[in-house]
Order: C-alpha cells, then structure tokens, then sequence
C-alpha cells in the first residue's frame, strides 16, 4: 500500500511538473469519450428493449384490408375498428388489445378550480396494462368497457389530487364525470412501442386511459394517424365504415400460437376479401417489439453514422495521446532508468506508469461526463427529435468510465512497455 | 565482496562484434578501495555496468557478496541493486524538480522501509556529505560538488556493500574534485568497499589499488597502499 501511495504521489507530481502536456492528453482524451458517450447514451436509450422479457411476444398487426382502389401503403398498423374488434373477440391471442390516441382536458370533479389540464389520452381496453406492464398503485383496469371508469397515470394523479390513493374519486373530462378505478404507478416506457410510428416513440406515457368503446361514442378526436375511404361525422360512425386509425396488439406466447393467430388473421383477410370490404391480396404481417421499433426506425439513422464517426474520432485520440504519451515517456526514460538502477525493478516502474495511467483515465472520465452531460443539453437545445432522449443513463455513465479508462491504458501501455526495453546503462553516465 | 570470473560482454550488430570485456577477472574484497584506469573505449564503463548490475554479461561468472549473479530475474537484480550496491555518476544524476531530501529518499522508498526509518537514514547520510541543513534545497541551487555530495548521500542511505563510482569528479573542478576524493577516502576508511572509474592517474595513486583496463582485459596492476585483503587474479595479464 506504501508504494501505491508513492505512485500516486509521483503522478501528482509528475501532471505538476508538465501540466500542459497532461492537460492536452486530457482534453484529447476526454473530448473523444465525451463525445462518443453523448451519442452513445442516446442510441442506448433509442435501441433498448422497452419491455423486457414479453418483447417476442407482443406483436403488432398490420394488415391489408384497405378498401380503397389503390394501396401505396402496403400492410397497414391502423385497422378498422371492425378488424380489430374481430382480432379481440376471436380469442386467439393469449391477450389482445386496441387503441387509438386521443387528447382531453380533465379536471377533478369536486374542485372548485374551473382549471382545466391538457392530459394526453389512450382509448383502449382494459387488457393494455397487463400487456404492456404497466403497474397499478392503487385499484385496477376497468370491468366495462361501456361503462364510466378510467385510469389515470401517475402524473395526472399528482396534478389533479396531489398523488396518494385516488381510486373513488371522479374525474371531470369534456364535460362528463368518470370514476377513477385505477391510478398506475410511475411508469417510464422508453421506446414507447405501443405508439412507435409517426415520431411518438419517445413521448411519455399517458396521463389518462379510458374505455375505447366510451372514447369513440364521446366522439374523442384521433391524435394519430387516420386514414378513411368514406366519410362520418362522428366517431361511431366509423365502427361500420372504412376508417384506419386501431392500432392493434396481440400477445403471442409460443411459435404454435403465432402460427395459428397469422392463420387466423390471414383467413379472416380473405374472407373480407370475398365478401367485398377490400380488394387487395392478404398481406398481414406481424413485428415482435423490437422487429416493430425497426420498422418505425426508432434508431435515428444520422445519430447511428455520426456515432460511428465519433467512435472513430476515439480512435484517433487515443492514437494522438499514445504518440504524446510516448514522447514524454521517452523524456523521461532518464528518471525511469535511474529508478531502476537505484533498486525500482521493471514490474515496479510498469505498475508507476498503470497508477499514472489510471489516474490520468478517471480525470477523464470526469471531464468526459460533464462534456457528455452538457453535449446533450446542446442536442436537446438544438434538435427537438432527440429531446426525450438526450439523456444520461445510469449504465452509461458506468461505461463512460470504462472506456476513459481504457482508452488511457491503450494510450499508455504501449509507451510502457518500450520504456520497459531500453537498455539500462544506456542512459546513465 | 566482489569476484568476476573469465567474464565476457559482446555487442552484437548485424555486422560487427565488439568485444567490450573479455575473460575479465577480478576479485575485489571488503573494504578496498579500488580506481579503474584506462583509455576512452577500452571497457571501463562497462565493467562498472556489469559490476552494478546496470548491464548483462554473455560468459563468465559473478559474484556479488556471495550471490551469483548469472541467470537472476530482473526482480532480484533489482532488489540486489537496492540493498548492496551505490551507485555514484559523473553527471550526479539527480532528479531536477526534487529536492535534496527527496533525492536521497528514492532507493529507499524500494526497499519497504517505514517513513521513520527512511527519515532516519536520509538524516544521517547528509549529515556524512555536510548537507543536513540544506535537505529542502532543489539541486539547481547547489554547486556541482554539493549535489555529487547529495548523489553519493542517495548512494550512501542504502548501506551498501559496495560503492560504483563512475568518474565522480569528471565535472567538478579541482577543488571541488579534491573535497569528493576525501569524501570518499573517510568513506571508505569507514569500511565501504568502493570501485572508481577514473582518468585522473593522480586519483587512481591516492587509493589501495589501480587496475588498467585496455581492450576489455585487465593489463595493469599496481598497489598503492598496503591493503591486507586485496589481490588480484588475472590469468590474461601479458607477461612483461
């Protein structure tokens, strides 16, 4: 331990003695890890597995029962609300469910306050939590899904009863009183796969859960992507007409289910088919979570070559802070060697030189972080698409650290082991 | 103390072999005082590098204070480096930016022993070159005969068995290389053994015993001082 101690000191001493030259190994250093850290903490919030452990087992339909003339959009994730109520009723899935995006203003029914809050709404069906993980602190799902029960998220919990158990209490939304009979817990769903498509995967979860069935006969507008090939003035119309705008998910749990839920969908298309709500060929297709997040390109293709380029700017760091490490290394094979002459063996000045390494890796890891973090206040300054995730997670951080250490090593090893091979008596006179 | 044995120490390059020191013999015993002579090239350094383990030998056998040398790991060539031998340099070689005590203080720091005792001996070392009073000046701000003063101080705070001392006043002037000569005199009448490398045939007369070196052998002897101990064995010496 005494000798770690002089090794340390020794570093301290040796950044004192050429404090330009280590801080421009630092910089080198750091604005490489930083950089690549940023861009790496947002692919790694971009790709990662929203749902862990059910991500091959829920999929998305897509289908195409498109009843216009001509289909440029091949299989389509919004169905008709025919389609997707046929899909829940048939039973085949281990769990189905269907939504659409909706907006309402809510308020609490007993307030005095006419304070109205934005509150971003899912219309589905009581069988979305459990697919989807989501965890109830107080209460559970709705039993009718005709009836006036809602759920309502964490956030709107805090906003509208100041949070604790509010299960019981009424909700006013547009105008009609609802009951609360679930209030779920934090949940952070990053991607959001349930709503992958039109740019929404990194939105938040939503404030509010209602019945779709209630949604749709309250005329709750769509806040997506809404396709129709004839017209209705409100939504209930659309239950018997063309109108695309479901989303549909189904729970598969083994090969043998999924086979026979394509069957299943594949047959129902071509019974349409025959019967004349569409004219195209059955093409339905089904994404796992994560085949379905490809699909939607959640990975921003930019972020993913600039963080390629950035991986190769470390490269090229590292190489510039070996070249400087060798140098100063080779200016100080005098003291290295007179260390050994004076009883310090090889092992001894390689491990000097690993403390100094490491060391000389932590400071960069620090500096890296702060770079990283205020990088990504720049992205979310500058570009609004990776707001939601021009973060810095746990995880990366921990790896930040790893890969300052390691590019510090890989700088100096090198250096270490040729100052290790020159000759002894070469130097000393 | 010290026995070499039909030592041999070749430079090898693509095209040429240098034959620095050939079937080298020398035993020298504890407590001589021993000067090594010779022309530029003839082996000198050399023989000082091998003699402090600084550099390998290819044939031949050596002795350090009953420890054969051939075949250690570095590991161990180290550790003998730090407990028996001292080394002395014509440039001091002091390290700029520390200061006099910290100077003294690095062989010891590889020897494990406590603050306390390392205090102990650096003390104790520059109290014998007469620079206790000056243990936090940096060597720039000593004269060339002060900071040898510190070197031998740093080869001395090991209590070695042996002292190398590579021309150890080439860049003092006279009088400073007169007070370093007695330094090491009262150094070794205190019973250190020491080898100096010198061109001073006047420093090589003032200590028991001169060896000549030319062309990497042993071709001159002569005892200045009656030493009891002190012989020498050379089977190349030329018959005169």
């Amino acid at each position: 331990m005494d000798m770690f101690y002089y090794y340390v000191q020794l570093c301290v001493r040796n950044f004192k003695r050429t404090p330009l030259f280590f801080s421009l190994i630092i910089l080198t250093l750091s604005i490489g890890i930083g950089t690549l850290l940023a861009n790496l903490s947002m692919l790694s919030l971009m790709s990662q597995d929203p749902i862990p452990g059910k991500s091959d087992q829920i999929f998305n339909v897509n289908m195409n029962t498109y009843a216009g003339s001509t289909n440029n959009f091949g299989s389509m994730h919004t169905l008709r609300y025919s389609d997707a109520k046929a899909i829940l009723d048939a039973d085949v899935a281990e769990n189905a469910t269907m939504h659409y995006a909706t907006h309402v203003y809510s308020r609490r029914a007993d307030s005095e306050d006419l304070t109205r809050y934005s509150s971003n709404t899912r219309a589905t069906t009581a069988s979305f939590f459990d697919m989807m993980g989501a965890e109830f602190a107080h209460g559970k799902a709705w039993e009718n899904e005709h009836g006036t029960e809602v759920v309502i998220g964490h956030k709107l919990n805090m906003t509208l009863f100041g949070g604790g158990n509010s299960v019981g209490k009424q909700v006013e939304l547009q105008g009609k009183i609802y009951n609360i009979v679930g209030v779920l817990k934090p949940w952070h769903m990053r991607p959001l796969f349930y709503h992958a498509s039109e740019g929404k995967a990194f939105d938040e979860t939503d404030d509010l859960f209602v019945p779709i069935e209630v949604a749709i006969d309250n005329n709750w507008a769509i806040y997506a992507r809404a396709l129709s090939t004839d017209s209705y003035s409100v939504l209930s119309e659309t239950r018997q007409i063309n109108a695309y705008y479901i989303q549909t998910f189904v729970e598969l749990i083994d090969e043998q289910q999924r086979l026979a839920f394509q069957t299943f969908i594949d047959s129902y298309a071509q019974q349409q088919k025959d019967k004349g709500n569409h004219r195209h060929e059955v093409d339905n297709r089904l994404y796992d979570v994560n085949a379905w997040l490809d699909e939607n390109e959640v990975v921003n293709k930019d972020l993913l070559a600039f963080t390629f380029a950035t991986g190769i700017f470390l490269l090229v760091c590292i190489f510039n802070a070996n070249s400087l490490m060798l140098s100063r290394y080779q200016a100080g094979q005098f003291e290295a060697n007179l260390r050994r002459a004076v009883g310090a063996s090889r092992k001894q000045i390689f491990y000097q030189g690993v403390i100094e390494s490491v060391i000389l890796g932590i400071t960069c890891a620090l500096i890296s972080l702060v770079l990283a973090i205020s990088l990504l206040a720049l992205y979310r300054q500058l570009f609004e698409d990776l707001a939601p995730v021009a973060e810095l997670p746990l995880h990366m951080i921990v790896i930040g650290v790893g890969v300052a250490l390691a590019s510090s090593l890989l700088s100096t090893i090198y250096p270490l082991v040729q100052g290790a091979r020159t000759p002894l008596a070469s130097i000393l006179k | 103390m010290l026995s070499m044995n039909n030592i041999s120490r070749v430079y090898r390059s693509e095209t040429i072999q240098t034959h620095a020191l050939r079937d080298f013999n020398l035993q020298v015993d504890a407590g001589e005082f021993v000067a090594v002579t010779g022309p530029s090239g003839s082996g000198k350094s050399t023989f000082l590098n091998v003699a402090g383990l600084l550099d390998e030998f290819n044939e031949g056998e050596y002795v350090l204070d009953g420890t054969a040398v051939k075949g250690l790991s570095d590991d161990d060539l180290s550790r003998l480096r730090n407990e028996k031998i001292g080394f002395i340099f014509q440039n001091y070689n002091l390290i700029p930016d520390y200061s006099i005590y910290d100077n003294v203080d690095m062989p010891l720091r590889y020897r494990g022993l406590s603050a306390k005792q390392r205090r102990s001996r650096i003390e104790h070392a520059l109290e014998l070159v007469g620079l206790a009073s000056r243990h936090s000046y940096l060597p720039s701000q000593l004269s060339g005969g002060q900071q040898q003063r510190v070197a031998i101080a740093r080869a001395l705070a090991g209590e070695p068995k042996i002292l190398l001392a590579d021309e150890p006043t080439g860049n003092l002037d006279s009088l400073m290389a007169r007070q370093i000569m007695d330094l090491l005199k009262t150094i070794n009448k205190e019973g250190s053994t020491i080898i100096m490398v010198t061109h001073d045939p006047d420093q090589a007369r003032e200590v028991n015993r001169n060896i000549q070196i030319i062309d990497g052998q042993i071709t001159d002897y002569s005892i200045y001082a009656p030493v009891e101990q002190a012989h020498i064995v050379n089977q190349n010496q030329p018959v005169a």
